[in-house]
């Protein structure tokens, strides 16, 4: 089959009524898991398992992967309008979404996040469409030390995080590294920063932690300043004008990029690439000194990233059967209770299920920009809240997610203690994003060195040993030399107008 | 007046107090029939592990056979031993069981002796399937059996590059002990690269692939995804039958290492105290679940093999694994 007759057959297969509402059904709980903090695609798969019993293969699985790339969209919006991130995806989106929100400009922040996935999503759909059996070898691109040097490059973007001060953002950054270790070592499984508890031996769960960290920071900064309400500015226009989508183009198609092709790498979340986003994003910006203060583009980079990397995530899933994230793995299991094997098998008996699913992900894409643009009107009123009713919700909404991660109390007591040590770090001016920056990638990333290490016998030279690794080490330090000489150049204009 | 609306309201209350109370000891004193209310079956790891999968086909045949809804929860944390400590301390009534593995009971018990339970702190209820495990290979190695990848480690062990996967894990047992049967010492598995994958196995297999180890193991769900890649041989299934899914991979009895065999197991179990009638009904749910129609259509999706032991020799099966996994794992200096 050629492949205009493959996506003629595609469409075919996913515009039934049934396939069609299945999608429909799929994208809005996935909206919903989206936007409920704790709660992820993970879990939200997990539960609705049971559904594979009850409806046929190609239905059953287009609705399970609309949850999946639908919580994309869901995600910023509580990060938005309360600086509570729904998963590690969303936390970038905090960064400027939420000071939009100050400033009035929530419904632009919602608007442009959601423009963002669907334009990212969709074009990541093309990648997929056209090029997943080329696309599914970069699955093993990279080994081990490869993967270390990427996570290296990632680690770069600390510095243009940091802020004015290079200093605090270390500080913060080498704090999040040491929360990485508490729990087993990786190589020895020696017990370290356990203090004789079982739940740190098996570490901290850094979602519990994020979500402490903005939403609960964020409550206990705002009651000392006696805040009535969120927005402290009158809001102007609630949709971003034409002028502005139009600005906005670059950004997207760059996000698209930088989320995708690292998406299908296995091991790479979408969170990484929403920072990786973020960060390229500041760096070709005119004006990065006022990324963190409310630009569109802070919101639309993430977001249109991490929509981007679910789209690349089906590749070596529908490829190989390989689940280059979690909440794969769990859909791959959803697979099986098919009696289905992703794979290029798949492609030849069940070209129904390949093909229908690809397509019902455009409808899907579509059906969500139509769902949410409407309904940044309803969330925008959620700000009216006087903040005495709102923060105690929001409070209680975070433990609540904290919670329904991993069923664990321990997790809420991981949310309180970070949301003090946000409230702490808030005070005194350090910046939170690199610790969570480092709670991300500091596991894999001590992992990735020492397994190298194992693998090469202690050689060191391992991390020159590919045109790749070469690659990876220029690009880091030209991120390193790109990064310091932005900052100084932004610290001394800072001086000079001083 | 207010008098004797206050004793007519305490009457009531009284009256209502001695109902509920009349009704609560019948319904302990007649045995109410098992299982009368939803069921919380417990899985310790994340949705789409084996431990959730089983359970999740465990939950469904059972739901269909009691038209009792049997619920999985993840309640995850702790390497597996948050949720086992849940169902341990819970009610002994049969409403919350724990669907557990060997991480949570014998290989658990044998690495950590300072634990705050003991291995027979439970009642083993009946084990209900295993998943067999599979040895990989890169293709680039050129070894075609397992007497080949075995040669190389006893020859050039410090070239040897291996996925031991998680601590105290399936794979790394695995492979310990077929190394031993295959007749190589500990010294010189110390020599080796034993590369430690601590998340979980599936970085382990994605390293074999792209050749980063040499050998590695995986559950039959991988074995299709990894002959996909072509990138990986599968050498042998250690097991003592051939599977279905894969019946031309040879087991590592006909490849004479029948010692080495250590199949992983799923099962259920509760908080001690669990009454008779409970354990009765599970063991006679299971028991012809391989055979039934229904249970082999909800294991197949997953790929379980159906594997019933009843308590007592699921118990002594247990024991025994974890009897015979204690010097592998002073050995190996896991043993805390």
């Amino acid at each position: 089959m050629d492949l205009l007759s493959t996506i003629a057959f595609a469409f075919h297969v996913a515009i039934t009524p049934e396939n069609l509402l299945w999608c429909a059904v799929g994208v809005f709980l996935g909206s919903l898991v989206g936007v409920l903090p704790g709660v992820g695609p993970t879990s939200g798969i997990a539960m609705l398992l049971p559904i594979t019993t009850l409806l046929p293969a190609t239905s059953g699985i287009i609705m399970l992967a609309g949850i999946y790339y639908g919580s994309q969209y869901g995600g910023s919006t509580t990060s938005i309008l309360v600086n509570i991130p729904g998963e590690f995806s969303s936390v970038t989106t905090c960064f400027d979404g939420y000071p939009l929100a100050k400033a009035g400009n929530a419904g632009q922040a919602l608007a442009v996040a959601a423009i963002a996935s669907f334009f990212a999503g969709t074009l990541g759909l093309v990648g997929l469409t056209f090029f997943v059996k080329p696309l599914a070898k970069l699955a093993f691109a990279l080994g081990l030390p490869e993967y270390f040097l990427f996570y290296m490059l990632a680690l770069t973007i600390v510095i243009s995080l940091s802020g004015k001060s290079l200093v605090k953002g270390l500080v913060a950054a080498c704090l999040g590294l040491l929360t990485t270790m508490v729990g087993l070592d990786n190589i020895s499984g020696t017990a370290r920063f356990s203090f004789g508890s079982m739940q740190l031996m098996g570490g901290l769960d850094f979602v519990a932690a994020s979500i402490g960290l903005f939403a609960i920071g964020e409550v206990l900064i705002n009651a000392e300043q006696g805040l009535n309400s969120v927005v402290v500015a009158k809001v102007r226009r609630i949709y971003p004008s034409l002028a502005e989508n139009i600005r906005l183009i670059p950004t997207y198609l760059r996000s698209t990029l930088v989320g995708f092709f690292p998406g299908i790498l296995p091991g790479i979340a979408p969170s990484v690439t929403s920072f990786m986003a973020y960060d390229l994003e500041k760096r070709v910006s005119k004006h990065p000194e006022l990324f963190g203060k409310g630009v569109l583009e802070g919101v639309a980079a993430p977001e249109g990233a991490n929509n981007a990397c679910t789209s690349g995530g089906f590749i070596p899933l529908l490829a190989f059967g390989i689940p280059p994230s979690p909440a794969l793995a769990v859909l791959l299991g959803a697979f099986m209770m098919y009696g289905l094997q992703p794979g290029p098998l798949m492609f030849q008996q069940r070209p129904d299920v390949v093909w229908g699913l690809i397509a019902s992900m455009y409808l899907g894409n579509v059906m969500l920009l139509v769902l949410n643009l409407p309904l940044v009107r309803l969330w925008i009123k959620l700000l009216n809240i006087p903040y005495l009713i709102l923060a105690p919700l929001i409070v209680v909404l975070s433990l609540i997610g904290a919670f329904s991660l991993r069923n664990n109390f321990f997790d809420l007591w991981t949310t309180l203690i970070f949301g003090l040590l946000g409230y702490i770090f808030k005070k005194l001016a350090i910046p939170i994003a690199p610790l969570v920056l480092c709670m991300i990638l500091g596991d894999n990333l001590e992992a990735l060195f020492r397994q190298s290490m194992v693998m090469s016998g202690g050689n060191m030279a391992v991390f020159i040993r590919s045109p790749l690794c070469i690659v990876l080490i220029v690009a880091i330090i030209v991120s390193l030399g790109l990064s310091i000489f932005q900052h100084n150049k932004s610290s001394k204009l800072t001086a000079d107008r001083d | 007046m207010n008098i004797s609306m206050k004793m007519k309201r305490s009457l009531i209350m009284c009256g209502v107090l001695s109902l509920v109370s009349l009704g609560s000891a019948y319904g302990a004193a007649h045995s109410v029939k098992y299982p009368n209310k939803p069921i919380t079956l417990i899985a310790s790891f994340a949705p789409g592990s084996a431990v959730d999968m089983s359970a999740r086909v465990v939950a469904a045949y059972a739901t269909k056979k009691w038209g009792v809804t049997v619920n999985v929860q993840n309640v995850i944390g702790a390497s597996g031993v948050t949720g086992t400590l849940q169902v341990l301390n819970a009610k002994p009534d049969g409403y919350t069981l724990l669907l557990e593995t060997a991480t949570q009971s014998s290989f658990l018990f044998a690495t950590q002796t300072n634990l705050p339970m003991k291995i027979d702190g439970r009642d083993y209820v009946a084990m209900v399937t295993t998943d067999p495990m599979y040895f990989f290979a890169n293709t680039g190695t050129g070894w075609k059996t397992l007497k080949d990848a075995i040669n190389f480690l006893q020859t050039k062990p410090e070239q040897f590059a291996w996925g031991a996967g998680a601590y105290s894990s399936y794979p790394m047992l695995s492979q310990v002990r077929l190394f031993n049967v295959g007749g190589v010492t500990m010294e010189t598995i110390k020599k080796s690269k034993m590369v430690v994958f601590q998340k979980g196995n599936a970085p382990s297999i994605q390293a074999c692939i792209t050749g980063d180890v040499q050998f590695a193991m995986g559950w039959t769900y991988d074995v299709s995804s990894v002959l996909a890649t072509g990138k990986v041989a599968v050498l042998a299934v250690n097991a003592p039958e051939r599977t279905k899914d894969f019946p031309n991979i040879p087991t590592t009895k006909e490849l004479g290492y029948a010692d080495a065999i250590l199949v992983p197991w799923y099962g259920i179990s509760g908080p001690k105290g669990l009454p008779n009638n409970v354990v009765k009904a599970w063991n006679n749910l299971l028991k012809d679940a391989a055979s039934d129609p229904v249970g082999q259509a909800e294991a197949a999706k997953a790929k379980k093999i159906w594997t019933y032991l009843p308590d007592a020799e699921f118990k002594a099966h247990v024991m025994n694994e974890y009897e015979k996994t204690i010097p592998i794992a002073t050995a190996l200096g896991l043993r805390k």
